[in-house]
């Protein structure tokens, strides 16, 4: 046997993953014996031994890693193996695509684009919604945190003002410069909890909100990997 | 040898050795093969394994006027050899207790 013989080999022995799975590990082989160098051949051949052999190592561990994920589904994360699904059937749809004859490949690709051509509209108009609602949202999270701030500062210049008025009756007025005084506790007592606030929005919810954002968006980018 | 070596500990071994510095595969079987006596196709399954799960990536450079396929340790991996060697300390200790109980030693 020689290197070309046991890549065919291999190849053939992992016919039925997706075919992705099987380039990346024929891949793999074809520059294990690269940097073994053509004087080592004879060796790596030896001890790599049966293709099909390297190739069932290479299944078992494929397959068993897709079951592991049916367990994760159990444990409530449906989204995950959705997606696994959505990615082994692009797999197999892109093996049968590249068994197709040229005429075949044609039409699906026609009719493809005739179907993309009548669900655009809906589409589009969906995604247009679907937009506005986000926009929408994120206004919201916004003003919140706008607004939280805002009243805030409110309340620790009425506290001021108050206090401030109380220091200019208290010489002619003494019941009111201490009603005015009441009022400027409670005011700052106001600010006190609206800081709380702030610091809580700012500190604990801005940053989980962002790494939720982020991660939404790399789940999307990295949906069938 | 008597213990064959559970696929968790293969991993966590891949990522210590990409944990030094990125290498290609046939570098990582050399270096696991000088500690460990694991025939030369255990190492792929784990390497696509560990890609999958994002411990690592690869990334291509030319050589020689070839492609090299490079493997290298993510943020992730390293957390995950972290908890890897935790669990070890614990699994050692834990058998040579066991086995050693009465003060012998190999």
């Amino acid at each position: 046997m020689n290197r070309r013989e046991f890549i065919l080999r291999l190849e053939q022995a992992l016919k039925d993953m997706p075919a992705e799975e099987r380039r990346r590990a024929v891949e793999y082989y074809e520059n294990y014996f690269d940097e073994a160098g053509p004087e080592n051949e004879q060796e790596v051949l030896k001890a790599l031994g049966a293709p099909e052999k390297v190739a069932a190592d290479i299944l078992r561990d494929y397959y068993e890693n897709n079951t592991g994920s049916q367990q994760q589904k159990a444990d409530g994360k449906q989204m995950h193996t959705a997606r696994e699904n959505a990615a082994r059937s692009i797999h197999t749809m892109r093996d049968k695509f590249q068994t197709m004859d040229s005429g075949q490949r044609l039409l699906v690709i026609v009719l493809a684009i005739l179907a993309l051509a009548t669900v655009a509209p809906a589409c589009i108009g969906m995604i247009g919604g679907l937009g506005g609602l986000i926009i929408a949202l994120i206004c919201v999270v916004f003003t919140i945190f706008l607004l939280v701030p805002t009243l805030d500062l409110v309340a620790w210049c009425c506290a001021i003002g108050f206090a401030v008025a109380a220091g200019l009756k208290v010489a002619t007025n003494p019941p009111l410069a201490l009603c005015f005084i009441g009022i400027a506790l409670i005011f700052a007592a106001v600010g006190v909890l609206l800081w709380q606030l702030t610091v809580y929005l700012f500190r604990i919810t801005f940053p989980a909100l962002i790494r939720g954002i982020v991660d939404f968006f790399r789940g999307i980018l990295h949906w069938n990997t | 040898m008597s213990f064959p070596i559970a696929s968790g500990l293969l991993d966590a071994v891949v990522l210590s050795v990409l944990e030094q510095e990125d290498a290609y595969g046939y570098r990582i079987t050399q270096q696991v093969r000088s500690k460990l006596n694991v025939s030369e196709s255990t190492l792929y399954p784990v390497l696509r394994r560990l890609e999958k799960n994002g411990d690592l990536t690869v990334y291509d450079r030319a050589f020689d006027g070839r492609n090299r396929r490079y493997y290298a340790i993510t943020p992730t991996g390293r957390q995950q050899l972290a908890g890897y060697r935790r669990d070890w300390y614990t699994y050692r200790n834990g058998i040579e207790a066991l086995l050693f109980a009465g003060g012998e030693r190999a």
